[in-house]
């Protein structure tokens, strides 16, 4: 029997001419002597032939070669290429230099402003106001700025900027349900309304509340000035930030997701694919809604912080100084100790019980035992000393 | 006829030689209309594709590197474009599903072959038809279907048994 030393992939790559040329040579050998592997040789043969029999028409005539409009080569840097780039690289520098103006003329005016901030009184306040100078300018984590009142009259929105305002003050009063009722009719003259409220009793019989109201933006200096009326104003912060960026950057997000959505809209309509596509696109389209959705939720969120101004008012009514309560009868003392000693009586009871339930059984078992050592012990003992 | 290599036609023409493309269309029409019209059932398709074959030949030209082999490059762009279309369409055409025969020879014996093929895997069959019909060697196959030679090599003799078995009764010898 012939040795087979030919792997049977060798045959198909002997027969394609694909083999080193002595490989060649030992292979057509061993095919000569082995019957099997020239069996299949001749099977693999007939296969190629019998694929040849399918030929296919030659091109038609019609087929001509595309016409060629510019047949100069493509150099990699034409004058068209280098305008092209040009222009890119002026308009990327336009852009960036139209972005960053703005935050440097912005940055300059705030470091003009003196970086002051405390709390204010209202005669201090009123001095500022009439004086009409700047304020602060404290910049807080987060792009937030803190600004004394009166600096609001200039920190208006300018044209195109977006501002939110939050003011926490914190007022004295005569009477808390009086200046609550002041407050809230402030609040709703102006066209704005309670978000919050919190109120609690403290021990001398005096009120405390905190009140959180919303007021139109542009009226937030006017009902300021209002609210600081209600009695003596101990603290009061003024914060601002600037939302512009977030709600230009969260309006061509959306803008970007509704081109998204129109096209896998297109997509779905012309759709040709397998279901599983149609499935996935979708999918796709059910996302990129809910993207949109959160997005357009961000954005009015955003749009009614600027157009609100957020006040946290905490109203506190001044100390007032009330007599003692009348001392306790000796009857009821002796009455209050004695229900005290039997809760105390009950208590250790049933302590102990617990006690016993819980440890009993291990006190007992290691107490019998050291007993009995001991016992033992006490015993060899007396025998020994007997016995000396 | 230019003695000229395909390689250097094609360095003619990305110099901006038209004739040079002219030359390389001549010589390779009927081979790419034929690798088309074997993967694409409709002659008519397969003319506009052969079309954007060469075509993207013109607008690619200095992707072309000199020590690429044109016809390998060729390919790629071919079979790159016969995908495309096969994606378009959905897979809805097959080798086995055409009711339009094609070329010559015994129409039942070519039927045949054509189902085989069908049967065939997808990796298997491209492998046979780039060898059995455009005639490239294994080194230009696995460059076309970027695999190792080795797997080109075993990829060929597992479908030329698989076709023996679905081919024989084709021979008139049954199972």
């Amino acid at each position: 029997m012939t040795k087979h030393y030919v792997e049977s992939e060798e045959l198909q790559a002997y027969l394609d001419r694909e083999l080193e040329p002595t490989r060649q040579v030992e292979v057509g050998t061993h095919i000569d002597q082995c019957a099997e592997c020239s069996r299949l040789l001749s099977d693999l043969k007939r296969v190629s032939t019998t694929l040849q029999r399918w030929q296919v028409e030659p091109a038609p005539p019609t087929l001509r070669p595309p016409v060629i409009v510019d047949a100069k080569p493509q150099a990699r840097w034409s004058w068209t290429r280098l305008a092209l780039g040009f222009s890119g690289a002026v308009a990327v520098v336009l852009i960036l230099v139209a972005i960053s103006i703005p935050n440097l003329l912005r940055s300059r005016l705030s470091s003009q402003k003196s970086p002051y901030i405390t709390p204010s009184t209202p005669e201090a306040d009123r001095k500022e106001v009439a004086g009409g100078s700047g304020g602060a300018g404290k910049v807080m984590p987060g792009g937030r700025s803190l600004v004394s009142p009166n600096q609001l009259q200039s920190s208006q929105p300018a044209a195109g900027r977006m501002i939110t305002y939050q003011v926490t003050m914190t007022i004295e009063v005569k009477e808390f349900d009086q200046a609550k009722v002041r407050l809230l009719k402030i609040v709703s003259e102006v066209g704005g309304y309670m978000a919050g409220a919190s109120t609690a009793n403290i021990p001398g019989g005096s009120q405390r509340g905190n009140l959180t109201v919303m007021v139109p933006a542009a009226q937030l200096s006017q009902v300021l000035e209002r609210i600081r009326s209600l009695g003596r104003v101990t603290r009061q912060d003024l914060s601002t930030e600037e939302v512009t960026d977030q709600v230009v950057d969260l309006e061509a997000r959306l803008r970007n997701s509704r081109a998204t959505e129109q096209r896998l809209i297109e997509v779905l309509k012309n759709r040709t694919g397998k279901v599983g596509d149609v499935l996935e696109v979708e999918r796709e389209i059910s996302r990129t809604r809910q993207e949109i959705e959160r997005m357009e939720a961000q954005r009015q969120n955003l749009l009614q912080r600027v157009e609100l101004a957020t006040i946290q008012v905490t109203l506190g009514e001044e100390f007032k100084a009330e007599l003692m309560p009348a001392p306790v009868g000796t009857w009821t003392r002796l009455r209050n100790a004695l229900v005290d000693g039997y809760d105390n009586f009950l208590a250790s009871f049933l302590g102990m019980v617990v006690f016993v339930a819980r440890y009993g059984l291990t006190l007992a078992f290691w107490g019998g035992l050291g007993w009995l050592t001991w016992r033992g012990l006490r015993r060899s003992l007396l025998r020994s000393g007997r016995s000396l | 006829m230019s003695k000229e290599s395909d390689e250097g036609l094609m360095q003619s023409f990305k110099k901006g030689e038209t004739p040079a493309f002219r030359e390389l269309f001549e010589r390779y029409k009927n081979p790419v209309f034929a690798f088309v019209r074997r993967r694409v059932n409709d002659a008519g398709r397969a003319e506009e594709i052969t079309q954007d074959i060469f075509l993207a030949l013109v607008q690619r030209r200095n992707g072309y590197e000199v020590r690429a082999r044109f016809r390998t490059y060729l390919y790629k762009i071919a079979l790159n474009r016969v995908a495309e279309e096969h994606r378009k369409r959905s897979l809805s055409e097959s080798l086995t599903t055409s009711p339009e025969a094609t070329g010559g020879g015994d129409p039942n014996v070519v039927q045949q072959v054509r189902e085989a093929l069908g049967r065939l895997e997808p990796g298997q069959r491209e492998v046979v038809l780039l060898r059995e019909y455009e005639g490239l060697s294994y080194q230009e196959i696995a460059e076309v279907l970027k695999m190792p030679v080795g797997t080109v090599r075993s990829r060929l003799f597992r479908a030329k048994l698989a076709l023996r078995d679905l081919l024989a009764p084709a021979w008139g010898e049954g199972a």
